[in-house]
């Protein structure tokens, strides 16, 4: 695992939040992004981009953010990279089901554009300090 | 019994042609009951296949010989109710019965005696001889008019309670010691697929309900399977009784799929509007955000105030939907809550650090205060995120509602049975007509309120909701120095809960709680 946060995946369906994404995290957050508009966009280009951290929205059409992390976790380069989820905390008890599936951490929808390079950086550091021990 | 309104007995009458029965008929008609004669059993016979009479009267020697068999005939007739069925002889007629010589050595007795207990030994109910028994006659179906009069009030409760039993809407059985159900109502043959009720009594429903005989004596929510194999979600309540030395259990079932059905669709149609309305938000407070935060260049300062409108009220619109799903959940009973202990204190610091930010810009001080101050140990069994949300619905109240330079208190101090804490302003206090309304849905002060300080009136009620679902209480109170105070009551945590919660902390703290969404 690298030791600091460089390179931020981003998986998100719709287009204009897409964008929002990309300026935080690259404009605002200096990070290199790669951003997939689906599930499958991800598992294909995972395994070039090589990510430090994965940001997955949850309901896509195709496969749903859970589904993509479980598709992506089967690749051995990315088994121990962090995840963290969008969500807009649909149903209830969505939280919960959502670190069951081994993500680092869950940001809801509507997020904080300004603080979300921050915020990601706190959720690399909890995931890299949990794979550790 | 009624004894004054005792209907007249249809009494079938079988005889020979003559003036005896002619004379019997004019006294039955006398005695206010209804005859009907015919002259042979097969007559009689046909006459019952129609209509049940209420009692039989016989005439000995009027053909076939009076048996048990033929008893037995008359009787597969009649109802499941008693009918009685006497011998009659007119003076006319020649001995009854058996001959001199015949079955059991016969007492010395006068003949009328040893015909009546020779009518009882084939099944019948008396024998009189007429016309000098007629008096006898009458009082015995007086006597008979009574107990039929009582035997059919019987019959009508006893229908009354089946059709009530069969007129419950939900499945109700009734079981004996051995889980054998003895007695099941129609709903319950619906529900369980059964033609009728002997073939549901047949079943052995207590063992095919997965969960087993016990839990289902117990009640509650369980899967249960219908005659067919099929299986049906089911909410039971049990209740025991005795029937003399016996032990019943009744079951009421209610077959819920339906209403899980609706529940999911519910569920299914929250989620949607919850994304549907905050995909939209999050864009537009992402753009807006990132504009005011000059990550697309510095924006001039008429730009910026206009981008602080646009942030500020994306962010209004982001609780309001928040509030209005909460509720829904809410109403719904649909909300789950995490229940853990905790020490009250630092819920309260936690969200005075999160409303930090918003009283520092109105230039309103807030102080936490505790005492004793060993309270700061004191254990609490809540939904931290949730209380949270409730204690940043009253300081931000609080906030909103203190002039400049003024300070929210927030107090934590022992109550009965467990902690209070008190959030005090020195705003204008709430107006004492309004304090009725106060935790009611959609309340606001008045609407130039709603226009000048922002909210839809529903933080107070899902606040209230939120406390009592946690086991508390939510009040205001009225502090002589003026201001508002809203006073929140938690229990105490009992020996059995904090063992209980104990766990659920452990594997609660694996998770981290992710930061709030969109903050001030």
């Amino acid at each position: 695992m690298s030791d600091d946060l460089r390179r931020v995946m981003c998986v998100e369906d719709d287009p204009d939040i897409r964008l929002i994404l990309e300026f935080s995290l690259a404009t605002v957050g200096g990070y290199e992004v790669c951003m997939c508009a689906s599930g499958h966009e991800a598992v294909f280009a995972a395994q070039v981009f090589r990510p430090d951290l994965i940001l997955l929205d949850v309901m896509m059409p195709g496969l749903s953010g859970p589904e993509t992390l479980s598709e992506l976790r089967k690749l051995p380069e990315i088994a121990g990279v962090p995840s963290v989820f969008l969500t807009a905390k649909a149903l209830p008890g969505q939280l919960e089901d959502l670190l069951e599936c081994g993500a680092t951490g869950v940001i809801v929808k509507p997020f904080d554009s300004v603080r979300l390079p921050r915020d990601i950086r706190i959720y690399w550091e909890h995931g890299r300090a949990r794979s550790a021990h | 019994m009624k004894p004054f309104s005792r209907s007249p007995l249809r009494i079938l009458v079988v005889r020979r042609p003559g003036a005896a029965g002619d004379a019997l008929s004019a006294a039955l008609a006398g005695l206010r009951h209804g005859d009907e004669a015919v002259d042979n059993i097969d007559a009689a016979l046909a006459r019952m296949q129609h209509s049940t009479p209420d009692v039989v009267l016989l005439e000995v020697g009027t053909g076939e010989p009076l048996d048990a068999a033929l008893v037995a005939r008359i009787r597969a007739l009649g109802t499941a109710s008693w009918m009685p069925i006497l011998a009659f002889a007119s003076g006319d007629a020649g001995p009854p019965g058996a001959q001199p010589g015949s079955g059991a050595p016969t007492l010395r007795m006068p003949r009328s005696q040893r015909a009546r207990v020779e009518a009882l030994d084939i099944g019948m109910d008396d024998h009189v001889e007429l016309p000098e028994d007629l008096p006898l006659l009458a009082a015995m179906l007086a006597r008979y008019q009574a107990i039929l009069q009582s035997q059919r009030d019987m019959q009508t409760f006893g229908q009354r309670q089946r059709d009530i039993h069969d007129n419950i809407v939900h499945a109700v059985l009734t079981f004996d010691e051995n889980g054998r159900a003895v007695e099941t109502n129609l709903a319950a043959r619906l529900t369980f697929g059964a033609a009728t009720q002997n073939r549901l009594l047949a079943t052995d429903l207590l063992g095919q309900a997965g969960s087993g005989h016990d839990a289902l004596l117990l009640g509650g929510r369980l899967e249960l399977q219908r005659i067919d194999g099929t299986r049906f979600q089911a909410e039971i309540s049990s209740s025991r009784w005795k029937e003399g030395q016996q032990t019943r259990t009744t079951l009421v079932v209610r077959d819920i799929t339906e209403q899980l059905r609706v529940e999911r669709m519910r569920d299914e149609f929250l989620a949607t509007v919850s994304h549907e309305l905050r995909t939209p938000l999050t864009s537009v407070l992402g753009a807006v955000g990132l504009l005011a935060a000059g990550a697309a260049g510095a924006l001039p300062p008429q730009a910026m105030s206009l981008a602080a409108v646009a942030q500020r009220n994306g962010v209004r619109l982001s609780k309001l939907i928040d509030d209005i799903l909460d509720l829904t959940k809410l109403e719904g009973d649909r909300m789950v809550l995490h229940m853990r202990c905790q020490p009250v204190a630092r819920v309260i610091q936690e969200s005075i650090a999160a409303n930090q930010g918003y009283a520092s810009g109105l230039g309103v001080y807030l102080r936490a205060e505790m005492e004793p101050p060993s309270l700061v140990e004191a254990l609490v069994c809540v939904d931290s995120d949730r209380m949270l949300q409730v204690f940043g619905n009253l300081l931000s109240n609080a906030i909103k509602h203190s002039p400049r330079g003024e300070t929210v208190v927030v107090q934590l101090s022992e109550a009965s049975d467990g902690f209070r804490v008190s959030v005090s302003d020195n705003g204008p206090g709430i107006a004492p007509e309004f304090l009725p309304q106060l935790f009611e849905k959609f309340s606001q002060e008045d609407s130039s309120d709603r226009r000048s300080l922002g909210g839809a009136g529903l933080g107070l009620y899902i606040a209230r909701l939120l406390v009592e679902r946690m086991g508390g209480t939510i009040e205001v109170g009225t502090p002589s120095h003026g201001g508002a105070t809203f006073n929140v009551w938690l229990p105490t945590v009992t020996g059995v809960a904090r063992g209980a919660e104990c766990s659920a902390l452990s594997s609660a703290q694996r998770a981290i709680q992710p930061p709030s969404g969109a903050s001030e």
